[in-house]
């Protein structure tokens, strides 16, 4: 094992590995992860250990140069932390220094580190607590104080670095030590580097500090926070780039992973996202079905009937007007040209009539069919309307029956028909609107209607059919019929 | 997704939620004034007419008068 460059004077930061160090934790002072960083680890040799242990923490980007080459790959990062951090302290660093390389050279796989990784204060005790469990306290809860040893090895390894080194130990929680600066230094350290306010220097590519508490709910910022972004430079070990302590006890070699695991996490986020969006958009449409093109259709119903009225001349009131011939031709697809009242279905119910059934037409009242006959004329007056959605002008129409009767009102008369029956097809049985209904090529003798609507009501596979004949026709100018009146 | 959006719009987190307001707005307007009337023709429930291919149609009749 090469002797590390900063390994013998251990205070002054001369390699670029050791730059970082100073950088994150002295212009910084904080890593959002570890938020009881020390300012500058190398000028503080009594509490080197406690410094060295939290301060090598602060910005580990993944380098792990010639200090984790000749290590094992399991732990490469962490060992050399833990170098950094034995090399970086003062005099009991060196002595650290030594007794490692010494272990190392006998044969252990891993350095034994002067200063085992140890939990950041904010996740073991609170600044100025004590706790009275040294040993246990050391390890990192995995339960693995020395990366790459067994713990009993490493629990035996760290008893005797606690011994020997003085206080390298990371821990504060060992209250026993005698060599542990008295318990106001600690605080007032931690105090002064608790400034949770960012510095003002920042560097290339570093994300903004981070200042809230991960565990402060109330602040909105953690609401749109990515627990797993990393932070400037700081998607360290089982400290740094964790928000919540599970993360810290994750060791080191399962990080790259977590990059990836990263992605694939937003990918899955994304795509139930959008799934989520689909089926609000599925429930958007029933709305607009069920809810909006009843108000749009009625609406426009009302507008139709409103322009009709208006555009209809009153005939003067003569008592015994015959019925005038009325003439329909140059009617346009989508004209009004009449208005249908069913008394059984209400008192006032009435829908105006458009020529055809494509669905612009039916959106805005009841539909006639262009080849069939006009009103009062021979042959079969056949006319289709919504049962559901659109206005819904045969909602109830199934409450027919057999003598209702259904006036047609035009510009000049009122012709009443009555209802005959009724019969329940499928949807292609074209035959139900024939001049003679289901009598294909049979000439025409009687004025009839027909309505036609889908059934059941939510469904359309079929097709609910009301046949009528024409009872009696009346001018407008002769007055209301009796059905309507009253 | 919606995260990223949200951390992509500049401005703060009133400005943002007024932004996005706006655009909830305009994608509603957007299904129910074309999206949904594009789309309602062309699925079956809504079909009152008799014809050949079962669904409305102008011309309803084949054959005859």
């Amino acid at each position: 094992m090469e002797p590390h460059p900063g390994s013998g004077s251990g205070s002054e930061p001369t390699t670029e590995q050791e730059s970082w160090f100073v950088r994150d934790s002295a212009s910084r002072g904080l890593d959002p992860g570890v938020r009881d960083e020390v300012g500058a680890p190398q000028t503080k040799a009594a509490d080197d250990g406690a410094a060295d242990g939290t301060g090598t923490w602060a910005a580990e980007p993944g380098e792990h140069t010639d200090d984790g080459a000749d290590l094992p790959a399991s732990r490469p990062r962490d060992t050399s932390r833990v170098k950094r951090a034995a090399n970086s302290g003062g005099a009991a660093g060196e002595d650290t220094a030594s007794a490692e390389q010494g272990e190392t050279a006998a044969g252990m796989h891993a350095p034994v580190a002067a200063v085992p990784p140890a939990l950041p204060r904010r996740y073991a005790t609170p600044p100025g607590v004590v706790n009275a469990t040294p040993t246990e306290s050391v390890t990192d809860p995995v339960g693995s104080p020395i990366p790459g040893m067994p713990k009993a090895e490493s629990a035996r390894a760290v008893a005797e670095q606690g011994e020997s080194a003085g206080k390298p130990l990371g821990s504060r929680e060992s209250a026993d030590d005698s060599s542990r600066p008295p318990a106001g230094e600690p605080v007032a350290v931690e105090s002064e580097t608790q400034d949770p306010r960012p510095r003002e220097v920042m560097n290339a590519g570093d994300r903004p500090e981070r200042r809230a508490d991960p565990f402060n709910a109330l602040d909105i910022r953690e609401w749109f926070r990515d627990a797993r972004a990393p932070r400037s430079g700081a998607e360290t070990g089982p400290v740094g780039g964790g928000a919540y302590p599970i993360d810290s006890a994750e060791p080191p070699a399962t990080r790259r992973p977590a990059r990836h695991r990263s992605a694939r996490a937003a990918v899955a986020r994304g795509v139930g996202e959008i799934l989520v969006t689909v089926g609000l958009v599925i429930l958007l449409f029933c709305v607009y079905q069920l809810y909006y093109t009843n108000v749009e259709s009625n609406r426009a119903q009302a507008k139709i009937k409103n322009s009709l009225e208006r555009d209809w001349k009153q005939p003067a009131h003569v008592p015994d007007a015959k019925p005038a011939p009325e003439d329909f031709s140059g009617l346009g697809n989508g004209a009004a040209f009449a208005i249908i009242h069913i008394p059984r279905l209400g008192r006032d119910w009435e829908k105006p009539i458009l020529e055809g059934v494509g669905l612009d037409e039916l959106a805005r009242g009841v539909g006639h069919y262009p080849d069939s006959a006009m009103p009062g004329k021979i042959g079969n007056f056949a006319v289709a309307g919504h049962r559901a959605t659109h206005g819904e002008p045969f909602r109830n129409l199934n409450k027919l029956r057999q003598g209702n009767v259904v006036i047609v009102e035009t510009e000049k008369n009122w012709y009443r028909y009555v209802i005959d029956s009724s019969q329940i097809v499928d949807p292609t049985d074209v035959e139900v609107v024939l001049p003679v209904p289901n009598r294909p090529g049979v000439k025409p003798t009687e004025r009839l209607i027909t309505l036609t609507t889908c059934n059941p009501r939510w469904a359309s596979t079929e097709r609910l059919i009301y046949w009528g004949h024409l009872d009696s026709v009346m001018s407008k100018a002769a007055g209301t019929p009796a059905d309507l009146r009253g | 997704m919606y995260g990223w959006i949200w951390r992509h719009i500049p401005g703060h987190w009133i400005v943002k939620a007024i932004w996005v307001v706006t655009a909830v707005l305009f994608a509603l307007w957007l299904l129910f004034e074309h999206v949904f009337p594009w789309i309602d023709p062309r699925l079956p429930f809504n079909n009152v007419t008799v014809n050949d291919s079962g669904g409305s149609a102008l011309r309803a009749l084949g054959g005859g008068l």
